[in-house]
């Protein structure tokens, strides 16, 4: 019964922060891209967020990259 | 905010400052949560009991209980009530809290009714040896019931704001907040 405890969920690992820092756009900026608060989006590159599909493929085309090259399940 | 109606735009301008503004910062961070969380429950447990014994005070414990209640929509940026500008993830954040606060509602609920029985059934077969007889063990008048209302209805808006985590914003001086955002 009851939701998963946190540690048993599965974690999505990504090259966010690479991305974005190589694209020189601020987490403000890839957050107004995206529609979201910008600490949303240093939760996902310390990998304490896991984005929704929506929200992966809405960074990817702000990023101009393909979602599996900045997300992944194995830590790379 | 029923008192200052803003058109549709401006409204939404407006929260999503309040979203992001380096204002609330004092506010936002952890230790500011855990201090607002303190300082709320002081009021409700301790001028709750201040004022079930004495008359008069519950105006003011009622509106202690909104500053500290307004407190805390601030300290997580009113993502409790304002659906349209937060995101998933505040989303996600704020329903696990709204689950984990029902639950904890409910526990509160069981351990008062299981504490009255008990008290019930003590006084009851124990030392009166006359029954069970459900009275209020707080022989309640009208103004300790009117406390008691101010105290339940500050303990369930309460849970929400507990239950949303102590986890804040960072603890960083406002350079050090421009600097996390625009880096």
């Amino acid at each position: 019964m009851g939701r998963k405890p946190k540690a048993d969920e599965e974690l999505v690992f990504n090259k966010l922060e690479l991305f974005r820092t190589k694209a020189k756009m601020s987490r403000q900026q890839l957050a107004d891209a995206v529609n979201v608060h910008y600490q949303t989006i240093g939760y996902i590159e310390r990998n304490e967020y896991s984005p929704s599909l929506v929200l992966a493929l809405r960074i990817a085309k702000a990023l101009n990259k393909k979602v599996e090259q900045i997300f992944s399940l194995e830590e790379n | 905010m029923a008192f200052i109606k803003l058109d549709n735009t401006s409204e939404k301008k407006f929260k999503r400052w309040v979203g992001s503004t380096e204002i609330l910062l004092g506010m936002t961070n952890t230790y500011a949560r855990v201090a607002i969380t303190v300082i709320s429950y002081l009021v409700l447990v301790g001028w709750g009991f201040y004022s079930l014994h004495f008359e008069t005070a519950a105006v003011g414990y009622a509106i202690a209980l909104l500053v500290c209640l307004v407190l805390q929509a601030a300290s997580v940026r009113f993502i409790f009530n304002w659906d349209e500008v937060i995101d998933e993830y505040q989303s996600k954040r704020r329903d696990a809290a709204y689950r984990k606060a029902y639950k904890r509602i409910r526990q509160i609920f069981l351990v008062i009714l299981l504490l009255w029985f008990i008290a019930t059934f003590v006084v009851g077969y124990i030392q009166d040896h006359s029954g069970l007889k459900f009275e209020s063990p707080l022989y309640m008048d009208n103004y300790r019931s009117v406390v008691v209302a101010i105290f339940l209805a500050g303990l369930m808006t309460l849970q929400k704001y507990v239950n949303y985590g102590m986890k804040g914003e960072p603890f960083v001086s406002v350079q050090e907040y421009r600097q996390l955002r625009d880096s």
